[in-house]
């Protein structure tokens, strides 16, 4: 190894200090993509549907519900966010990357 | 070079994975997305030029109560007949219109006066074709006033050439700046006594342009 130190922190669940339940890495990265993409939907059949409609609203409304739905399925910690392979830390202690093929 | 963190102190305790974090950055992309369907919406409407049509006629003064010889300023009520139909300039960034009628005229004291004397707050397209004078068949609805010819420099019996009256309107978008133009629709003659005045005539003949 690169450099002794503590071990890490990679037996506690998610490794929080903070002892409550919280998504992982992977779940994060879906999280974002996702309200992403929904918002982005939303926005573009927002925007067509207010433009035929002719009222702004429409397009704020669609945009609203958008935020909405991604809300749901991305604030509240679900279980399914929480992966299955725990992050592998480094060590406490080790500031520097280990060496590629070392 | 100070070596590179593996990764953040944050990270590791999960504060960057909270669901605080999440809303926050929920919250900050919907800013943005809001921010660019506004700009798609002004330069969807930008470049039309709409022009709304009115035409003002049978322009009549009356005296106003307890103005005379004493009280020069409080000069007259000016009555017209107007159609308008501003219904072109509704589209999908307007929040609403404002019309006003001015009374335009130039004399020794003022190179240019303008006395607003009738003005009108349009806030949907159902309301924005209508009638006002003889010939109108229901009220307006909230927002309209009427406010009498009141002339700053009592000069308005000697004014170089006729009193015009312009009809003006303002457009105030939902994102944008906001527009003003403005149309002569008609002219009279203000009358030179007080007694043509009290009789109710223009004295000239109004012309309607």
């Amino acid at each position: 190894p690169a450099c002794q130190g503590k071990e890490g922190a990679s037996d506690r669940p998610g490794g929080s200090k903070m002892g409550g339940m919280h998504v992982d890495m992977d779940g994060q990265r879906i999280c974002e993509s996702l309200y992403q993409v929904i918002i982005v939907v939303f926005s573009t059949v927002g925007f067509i549907g207010g433009y035929f409609f002719e009222s702004f609203k429409v397009t704020v409304y669609a945009v609203l519900a958008g935020v909405a739905l991604s809300s749901l399925l991305c604030v509240p910690d679900w279980g399914i966010l929480r992966g299955k392979e725990k992050a592998q830390w480094l060590p406490e202690g080790c500031t520097t990357r280990p060496n590629r093929g070392g | 070079p100070p070596p590179v963190p593996h990764c953040s102190s944050l990270q590791k305790e999960g504060r960057m994975h909270s669901w605080t974090f999440r809303l926050n950055a929920i919250f900050t992309f919907t800013v943005s997305a809001l921010g660019a369907l506004s700009a798609l919406n002004v330069l969807s409407v930008a470049f039309l030029d709409p022009k709304p049509a009115a035409s003002i006629e049978n322009v009549k003064l009356q005296r106003l109560p307890g103005s005379g010889p004493n009280r020069p300023n409080a000069e007259a009520r000016v009555m017209f007949d107007m159609k308008a139909d501003m219904r072109e300039l509704f589209n999908w960034n307007t929040k609403l219109v404002f019309i006003y009628v001015t009374a335009e005229y130039e004399t020794k004291v003022n190179g240019l006066n303008q006395i607003v004397i009738w003005d009108y707050i349009v806030e949907d397209i159902k309301h924005a074709e209508f009638t006002v004078g003889r010939h109108q068949s229901k009220l307006l609805p909230r927002h309209h006033n009427e406010y009498p010819l009141i002339d700053q420099g009592r000069g308005i019996r000697n004014s170089r050439g006729p009193v015009k009256l312009t009809f003006n309107w303002c457009v105030m978008p939902i994102v944008g700046f906001i527009s003003r133009r403005k149309e002569g629709k008609a002219e009279f003659e203000f009358p030179d006594t007080w007694e043509k005045l009290a009789s109710g005539s223009p004295g000239g003949t109004a012309k309607t342009a």
